[in-house]
């Protein structure tokens, strides 16, 4: 079982790598998208991949199952929330009037 | 599955237990360890007698459908964020926005706020306003668009709950 | 001797977050309507709770640290439950341009 250890850390480190990949696109979309709206999409982007492939990696070099298991339910917690989240940001700007952004206008 | 009363108790009382033993990682050999579950099971048990209707019609779930289903819905997120990822990254920024209004074909609530939940958690479409079977739709391009007009995910749902609402 | 990847991967890690918080920060200060600025906040608070899962694995203390995140999801949860719901009656997008 000698091969398991060695071969750890570096897929942690990909893992984790992979997650702030997503994470550094959807900072971009904040900056680059147009409106409230679009912008959203880019937050729910990070939120569920880019949390997943960084949880996923830090819980691959966890030492203990009990780390894994709260890892875990950090993750679980993260996906019920962050839709409720983002549904509730956008339902409020859409009852309170704002017009998306779309290509016809520009 | 078809819960009734008891067993439904029963089985919220076990998954609080659950997630209070995995949180608070008690040590059951020792004496004080022990009284950690068990106040932790009076506990879950509370919480779950004042959560359930005694009154209430509950439909059947299918518990294994629901686990696949589950593990598709992770598959299509990684798909449509790949997607939005090159959208992003694209320096002319190909994107569509559109509000789709989309009426869903489906017999109960629970599935309706899935399926919401569904199109909300997948990158590309936010669900805006959910009205009984009125959903309006946020999308960013063509593509995504078709994800929600398509109802390969209604069709998914369709047939997880039973017709009676859970409520 | 700590190896390379608690040493040198999980700090530059932890800076990575910091700096990507940055551009949500932006969102909150310079967003053109209100609801930008809860986006932004609501960005910043998933980075936070990933950013104490890391410095949980940096201590090797990520049981502790996994408590602290759990509360700090939950009252995000809550606090932007409360703002959307005072925004929302507020019936006209000229109100929400600041």
């Amino acid at each position: 079982m000698q091969w398991i250890d060695s071969v750890k850390d570096p897929a942690a480190m990909a893992l984790i790598l992979v997650g702030l990949f997503f994470l550094v696109v959807a900072a971009i979309g904040v900056l680059r998208l147009p409106d409230i709206y679009t912008r959203c999409h880019a937050v729910s982007l990070a939120d569920s991949l880019g949390a997943f492939f960084l949880l996923a990696g830090l819980s691959l070099h966890a030492s203990t199952n009990m780390v894994l298991v709260k890892i875990l339910a950090v993750l679980v917690l993260l996906y019920l929330l962050n839709p409720a989240i983002a549904h509730l940001t956008v339902r409020a700007a859409h009852r309170s009037g704002l017009k998306p952004w779309s290509r016809e206008d520009t | 599955m078809k819960p009734n009363y008891y067993t439904l108790l029963a089985l919220k009382t076990g998954l609080l237990t659950l997630i209070w033993c995995a949180l608070s990682s008690p040590d059951i050999f020792s004496e004080s360890g022990l009284w950690d579950v068990v106040m932790g099971a009076v506990a879950a048990f509370t919480v779950a007698w004042l959560n359930t209707e005694r009154k209430g019609v509950y439909g059947a779930i299918r518990v294994g459908q629901l686990l696949g289903y589950c593990l598709w819905l992770a598959g299509s997120i990684f798909r449509s964020g790949c997607h939005l990822s090159l959208l992003i990254l694209n320096p002319r920024l190909p994107i569509n926005p559109k509000m789709i209004r989309h009426r869903c074909e489906l017999s109960n609530d629970s599935s309706a706020v899935l399926l919401a939940n569904s199109i909300t958690l997948t990158p590309g479409t936010i669900t805006v306003e959910l009205d009984s079977h009125d959903l309006i739709v946020h999308t960013i391009d063509d593509s995504s668009a078709a994800d929600v007009t398509d109802r390969h995910i209604e069709r998914k749902i369709d047939g997880l709950f039973s017709t009676k609402g859970m409520s | 001797m700590m190896d390379f990847f608690q040493a040198t991967f999980i700090p530059g890690v932890m800076m990575g977050l910091a700096l990507l918080s940055t551009a949500y920060l932006y969102r909150v200060l310079c967003g053109p309507t209100v609801f930008d600025r809860m986006l932004g906040l609501n960005g910043i608070s998933t980075k936070v709770i990933l950013l104490l899962l890391v410095i949980g694995t940096a201590n090797d203390r990520v049981d502790m640290f996994v408590d602290i995140a759990l509360g700090y999801a939950l009252l995000n949860l809550v606090g932007s439950l409360a703002i959307a719901k005072y925004l929302e009656h507020q019936g006209d997008a000229i109100n929400a341009m600041d």
